[in-house]
């Protein structure tokens, strides 16, 4: 399956504020969806790219039908008219997605996200830029596999996934793919973290210290490796479930490999909490909404736009139908900038979702407020820089509600 | 006719507040219709119509809705009833419809009742719940009312340099009124300490920083003042009434003019309303407030906002003791929202009520000395929506 060489562009690591043990633990109110935009947002911010196409890779998306990448598309901001695709199969789809966004042309967005329950899971989201040129790296897709080879799944309906015998997964997972294509010095990705080690080790691989530090972070994983070695050559296999495959990557002459890997490592060094936050309790919460609503409103909602009013030039978020400060009718959508400085907050400890509830009020730069929850495994202070970050806010009516929450920002 | 200086008040009662298993939303509407009617020395035959202040029916499965609430448990029928609601400023807005009717030569006696039941279920499964459930599925996720004026207070407190125990001191002074009230929800004093030790409910507050959830019914009947002055044994005067609507619901704390250290809608209704009385120096001028207390730091502000002290004066006003019974300017001698309780519709009726009586010096223990002018006041929405009403003797 011959494929023609695409560029990677930038790249950007999300992990979650709380490591437990050598795992990253997500908070309650993030899933797929939300890892996988908050790495996607990162670089879109840096880049300013516009791509024409968005592929999310995850093995545990927020909906087992109707999708979860279109809300993605949302919160990135890349949509409406983009194609947009989601593979769920298997933690290779983190390079599947690669390889899609390198056969479509153009340039892509590759988001992959991992919120598993496994022994070896750790939560986060990577996401990748890919151009037909340009970049700071070189992607070269190798050989790739489907077989009947069940090691890792979860059958409809089936409230927790099976995996087989590790003894098997040795003899007929990633290590006997990386044998057999001959890859030099692999990087294997595989969901039991301890045979892909072994592996990579027996093979003469970099190492993965990544899984030391985040646990086997999913469809991501592979996505994240990239990231982290940039820098220098590399070959990448990941298989499970009986899909693998693997990628070369090579990265351009000028630096800007060493400086995407810099980045990444930066995100991945940042402290932790070591405690999960209190659990949210969901169960309290029977919220009103509405299908016509959500749709009606997802500028306001996901893509967190404002109206500017044309006239006075007032920035006023959630976009009003007149102006507050001069009564015009004419307003545009304008997407907020995500930063800002706390004004007053409080710790609620009646809102019935858990232990307590922080609630803020932000003057984001540039004019507009945001009032809303603060992240559950953050607290706020009057005058913390903050910044905003997609979260599942509930599941009323059995959707999931995303919108955004107050995080203390990220020490530059 | 204006309302001002036409409009008086002829008769008014209060159902005592607090939790009422025993009696149900149309008892206690009924209860204060009647004691209203009777206190005016009226037949319910006079009255030729009546508005209905409730501001949350669906806690009560919607037989508050509307008017036929008041057609029900009054037997008022065929005559004209309709149900206001402007959030916690729901009682208030029954008078002034009812003043408003008077004023416009529609009506000559006319019925305004507050009535509210909260307490059929849990104070969690009050308006906790429905603001939790109810309300707009993303913006307004994570709002309690106490939360709300939360953020308030811990901008308040930054900003001026106010202690925590300087709010303590609200609920503190309001209680020790409260024992002189015995309609009052809460009639015992409390401590500094046990303000200060109460569970958390929104950061720094409290449950005694809280206004309890409570059910309660108040009324009042209105003239025209020439009808009182012919027809009354007692009445009062509407000096002043004021109405200002500032803002959206959930777009208050988004809008980049909001200080959180007071309420603009304060300010314009008390404009209006002084404006109307001829008050220029409001606690020179005034006998007495009602305020909404509805957290400690509520009434700090609403010190500043109705003009009883300057911008940052209200903790200071507080610890003068000025604002106390006895002092030159006493806020809430029922006790207020602190300890009367907030039963949403009631609350406006029973400030004016509480004004009334001491205007017409029938406060009993409570009795300001020749007391000849108060005002009222309500907050609601949060914080956008306002209503003075000045109450003063008559000529």
């Amino acid at each position: 399956m011959p494929v023609e060489p695409a560029f990677l562009v930038d790249g950007a690591l999300a992990l979650p504020a709380t490591a437990v043990r050598g795992r990253t633990v997500a908070d309650d109110d993030e899933d797929a969806v939300t890892l996988a935009a908050e790495a996607g947002l990162a670089l879109l911010e840096r880049t300013r790219a516009r791509p024409q196409a968005l592929v999310l890779a995850t093995t545990t998306p927020p909906y087992d039908e109707g999708g979860s990448v279109q809300a993605l598309a949302e919160l990135l901001g890349v949509g409406p008219d983009v194609f947009a695709l989601e593979l769920t199969a298997s933690l290779r789809d983190g390079l599947a997605a690669l390889r899609v966004a390198a056969a479509l042309g153009g340039t892509a967005l590759v988001c992959a996200s991992h919120r598993g329950r496994g022994r070896d899971d750790g939560h986060g989201g990577a996401a990748v830029l890919v151009a037909a040129d340009g970049g700071v790296a070189a992607l070269r897709p190798g050989p790739a596999r489907a077989e009947e080879l069940r090691d890792r799944y979860r059958l409809a309906g089936a409230p927790e996934r099976s995996e087989a015998d590790p003894s098997f997964v040795w003899d007929a997972g990633a290590p006997r793919l990386a044998r057999e294509w001959g890859l030099e010095a692999p990087s294997v990705v595989g969901p039991a973290a301890r045979i892909a080690a072994r592996a990579e080790r027996e093979l003469g691989g970099p190492g993965d210290e990544l899984a030391g530090e985040t646990g086997v972070l999913g469809a991501a994983h592979a996505l994240a490796r990239i990231l982290l070695g940039l820098e220098r050559p590399q070959r990448v296999l990941a298989a499970a479930s009986g899909l693998a495959e693997a990628i070369e990557v090579e990265p351009a002459s000028g630096g800007g490999a060493a400086e995407v890997a810099a980045r990444a490592r930066a995100a991945l060094a940042k402290e932790r909490r070591t405690e999960p936050p209190p659990p949210l309790d969901w169960s309290a919460l029977d919220p009103y909404t509405s299908a016509p609503r959500s749709w009606r409103e997802r500028g306001q909602d996901l893509r967190l736009e404002a109206g500017r009013c044309a006239a006075c030039g007032r920035i006023v978020f959630p976009h009003p139908q007149t102006c507050p400060g001069c009564g015009s009718r004419e307003l545009s959508a304008e997407r907020l900038p995500r930063a800002g400085t706390v004004l007053t907050q409080t710790r609620d400890h009646v809102y019935p979702l858990g232990r307590s509830t922080a609630m803020a009020v932000v003057e984001l730069d540039g004019g507009a407020r945001f009032y809303g929850q603060v992240v559950p495994s953050a607290s706020v202070a009057i005058g913390t820089r903050v910044r905003l970050v997609p979260r599942r806010l509930h599941n009323g009516a059995g959707a999931a509600q995303y919108f955004w929450k107050i995080a203390p920002a990220e020490a530059s | 006719m204006p309302i001002a200086g036409e409009v008086a008040i002829v008769g008014w009662a209060t159902t005592e507040f607090g939790v009422h298993h025993e009696r149900g939303y149309l008892d206690l509407l009924a209860e204060a219709a009647f004691g209203a009617v009777e206190d005016a020395g009226l037949d319910l035959a006079q009255v030729e119509s009546a508005w209905l202040g409730t501001a949350e029916p669906g806690i009560v499965g919607l037989v508050p809705d509307a008017g036929t609430a008041v057609a029900e448990a009054i037997g008022f029928a065929p005559r004209p009833v309709t149900r206001v609601a402007n959030f916690c400023c729901t009682g208030m807005e029954a008078v002034r419809a009812a003043a408003l009717d008077i004023a416009a030569g529609e009506h000559r006696l006319v019925l305004a009742i507050g009535a509210e039941k909260m307490r059929d279920v849990s104070p969690r499964g009050s308006l906790v719940a429905r603001t939790a459930n109810l309300t707009h599925p993303t913006v307004a996720k994570g709002r309690t009312a106490p939360g709300q004026f939360a953020l308030l207070a811990n901008r308040y407190m930054e900003r001026w340099g106010v202690a925590r125990e300087t709010l303590a001191r609200v609920a503190v002074k309001n209680h020790e009124h409260a024992t002189r009230n015995p309609k009052a929800h809460f009639r015992r004093p409390v401590s500094l300490e046990e303000v200060l030790a109460a569970p958390l409910v929104a950061e720094p507050f409290g449950t005694l920083d809280c206004t309890p959830t409570t059910d309660g019914a108040a009324a009042a009947v209105v003239a025209p003042v020439e009808w009182a002055r012919e027809h009354a044994s007692h009445y009062v005067v509407i000096r002043g009434f004021g109405l200002a609507v500032t803002g959206g619901y959930y777009t208050t704390f988004y809008d980049p003019d909001n200080d959180f250290l007071g309420f603009r809608s304060t300010r314009e209704a008390a404009a209006v309303a002084f404006g109307q009385a001829g008050i220029t120096e409001p606690r020179r001028q005034l006998d007495l407030v009602e305020c909404h207390d509805c957290f400690t730091v509520t009434e700090l502000v609403n010190y500043e906002d109705l003009g009883l002290c300057g911008r940052g004066e209200g903790a200071a006003l507080l610890e003068s003791g000025a604002t106390a019974a006895g002092g030159d300017i006493p806020v809430n001698l029922s006790g207020g929202l602190q300890s009367c309780g907030h039963p949403v519709g009631a609350t406006g009726v029973r400030m004016i009520a509480e004004i009334a009586d001491h205007v017409a010096g029938r406060a009993g223990e409570r009795q300001v000395e020749g007391a000849r002018l108060g005002a009222a006041h309500t907050l609601g929405g949060p914080g956008v929506i306002s209503t003075v009403c000045v109450v003063g003797a008559p000529d």
